[in-house]
Parts: structure tokens; C-alpha cells; sequence
């Protein structure tokens, strides 16, 4: 699977067979059913996206607003975050609104951006996991309350970011790391009294 | 707050997990590693194949076969175990098995993504309905999303300062 993190991460060359990767080098119709020489016959669709480019920035004209980075190109919109004039080159629409560079950099750096965000921890798979590596005896009295530290951690970062992965496995294991540290903390000091008496 | 995005499917590997989501302009996909979520999106404008098909997992199968026979002559070979052997680990390795059969009869149904610079597969067991609706899914929205725009449509105006 590639990622973001890949190195080295080929562009797409044409037609690729999905299981073996090769590049299927004769033309294929858009729609269609090809068998590739690994022997794996697939389903097609091929699309012809635009190439990408950027609209060409207007010089300013009497009576239009200038962009507030390039004093010669004609604004065309104000950034919805903080309201500076720019030009078509500047504007970076994300999220159904338009922003200007800095502002994009500055709400992606801090994780505002659902779209540009690249990774995160996960909490609640880490408060699961806890949790259910304290069911073993005795281990609840540690793993119990680190369970629940991570499934509020969890739980924060779906508020601040809105990342919900994991919410009811979360809330498992919320209740049974409270339930794991009890129930270990009761059985040690059971142990430990019968021992003393 | 993120943008409200549909399951699509997932694949399990040895590696992690990935589960695929449709977002209102973009495939994304979120790779588990460990606890670890690294999330790439591939824009509905950028997608440059889609593809759908069917393979029986004999990796899987011959995996599982090996471990339950390997289990069953290590166990088996203690006469005290023969009875938990026939009561117990038999059933359970038969169903295992007819399982495991059924799922190389039935194969598995994967769709694979291609971005510019990226790619996602989900994979569906024993769901090739299910398969077939999310290729066709993803094709009707990619095809939408890639249509010509109307040359009606006007680019951006300079703003007018009074």
C-alpha cells in the first residue's frame, strides 16, 4: 500500500493490472475486461482526468483591488480566514473555502485541515488494546488505568480533530479499564491480607 | 471538524489495516500501522483507473492448512490428548477447513484505486455484490466529477474597489 511516507512513489504509467502490477502497454478502451499475462482477468475503467493547472493571474486594472502578495495581479477573492485580497495564483480553495498560502500552512500545521491531515496516533486503538492485554490477572492494576487515560486522550482528539476511528472500542475499553484496575487493585489487597494474616 | 465520508471497504494484511472511505471529492484512505494512522486522499480529479477483480486466496488457505495440521500432529501425538483431539480441535478444524474452502470457492473480490501518485484497494470476502456496487459507485462519481465543465461557467472576476 503505498502512502504519503513512500519513497519514491512512481507516477501512474497507464493501465496497470492490479494484481501483478504490469503495465498493460496496448491501448484499452475506457470501459472493459482485460486479461493481463499473470493470468488475472479484471474489470477496467479508465478515466482522462484534466491536466492540472492554475488559472493565469489577471494584471491589476484601475478601480480592482490588487493581491496582497503580487502588487501587479488583480485580486479575485479575500481569504475567508483572515481577509487578505488574492490573486488566482494565491487562492487555495480547501474545505469549500477560499484561503491564502499562509493561512492554509498555518491551519494545516495545526491539524484544523481534515484534508491536508497526513496521520495521526490511535488513541482509541491504543485504550483497546490496553484493555484487553489487562484482562490477563494482575496486570489490570497498571494496564487498567492507562487503558482509560488513553481512551480520554482518544476522546479529546475526536474533539479537537474530529477523528472518530475506534469510538466504541474506546468506550469498552474505558469501562473495563475501570472495571481491570478494581478488580486487580481488590484481588492484591485480598492477596496481601490473607498473606499478613 | 472532518468531512462527512462513507465506508467503503477495507483489507487486513500482516502489516496493518487500510480502510477506504468516499469523501464528497476525494477516495481516502487510512493505512493502520500499528497505532499509527498515515491518511492519503486521492482526489476524485485525479483518479486514473479503476479496477475490479476476483482471486481465491490459496495464500490464506494453504496458510491456515499447515498451521492446523501442524497443531493437530503436535497435539496428536500425546496419547493422553486423543480424546481432546476428537472432541474438540477435530470439530473445530473442520469447520475452520470448510471455511476456509469456501472462501477459495467464493475468492475474493478486491477494487484497486489508481491516483496519479497513489493507490488504494479494499478487498471483500465472499461479498462480490457488494464489490461490484462500490466499482460501480466509484466509477459514476469519478465520471461526474471529471465531466467537462459547462463553458457557461466564468472564471474568477477581479474584485472592484469603490
Amino acid at each position: 500500500m503505498e502512502t504519503l511516507t513512500s519513497p519514491r512513489r512512481a507516477a501512474y504509467a497507464g493501465p496497470t493490472c492490479p494484481q501483478c502490477g504490469t503495465r498493460y502497454r496496448e491501448p484499452l478502451p475506457d470501459r472493459g475486461r482485460v486479461l493481463c499475462s499473470c493470468e488475472q482477468r479484471y474489470e477496467v475503467a479508465l478515466f482522462h482526468p484534466r491536466p492540472m493547472t492554475s488559472a493565469p493571474a489577471q494584471a491589476v486594472a484601475p478601480g480592482s483591488a490588487p493581491c496582497a502578495r503580487h502588487a501587479h495581479n488583480a485580486a479575485v477573492a479575500s481569504c475567508e480566514h483572515c481577509g487578505a485580497f488574492m490573486c488566482s495564483l494565491c487562492r487555495i480553495d480547501v474545505e469549500g473555502a477560499g484561503v491564502c498560502a499562509a493561512c492554509f500552512e498555518r491551519l494545516s500545521a495545526s491539524g484544523t485541515l481534515a484534508s491536508a491531515r497526513v496521520g495521526f496516533r490511535n488513541y482509541n486503538g491504543i485504550a483497546w488494546m490496553l484493555a484487553v492485554v489487562g484482562l490477563v490477572p494482575f496486570f489490570g492494576v497498571l494496564l487498567g488505568p492507562l487503558a482509560v487515560l488513553a481512551a480520554l486522550k482518544g476522546r479529546q482528539q475526536e474533539r479537537k480533530l474530529g477523528e472518530s476511528m475506534g469510538r466504541r472500542r474506546a468506550l469498552v475499553a474505558l469501562v473495563l479499564g475501570t472495571l481491570e484496575f478494581f478488580g486487580a487493585a481488590v484481588t492484591w489487597f485480598a492477596l496481601v491480607s490473607g498473606a499478613m494474616s | 471538524m472532518a468531512d462527512r465520508r462513507t465506508l467503503l471497504g477495507r483489507e487486513f494484511r500482516l502489516a496493518g489495516r487500510t480502510y477506504v472511505f468516499l469523501t464528497a471529492d476525494a477516495v481516502e484512505v487510512d493505512d493502520i500501522d500499528g497505532f499509527d494512522v498515515v491518511r492519503t486522499r486521492v482526489l476524485l480529479d485525479d483518479v486514473m483507473q479503476l479496477s475490479l477483480h476476483k482471486r481465491p486466496p490459496w495464500g490464506l488457505f494453504w496458510t491456515v492448512l499447515l498451521v492446523m495440521t501442524f497443531i493437530l500432529l503436535v497435539v496428536g501425538l500425546f496419547p493422553a490428548n486423543r480424546g481432546f483431539v476428537l472432541r474438540f480441535l477435530l470439530p473445530v478444524f473442520a469447520l475452520s477447513l470448510a471455511a476456509n474452502v469456501m472462501r477459495v470457492v467464493f475468492g475474493v473480490h478486491y477494487v484497486t484505486v489508481f491516483g496519479r501518485r497513489s493507490k488504494a484497494r479494499m478487498a471483500f470476502y465472499m461479498r462480490g455484490r457488494k464489490a461490484r456496487a462500490v466499482f460501480d459507485l466509484l466509477v459514476e462519481r469519478v465520471t461526474q466529477r471529471q465531466a467537462p465543465p459547462s463553458e457557461s461557467s466564468a472564471g474568477d472576476q477581479p474584485l472592484a474597489v469603490s
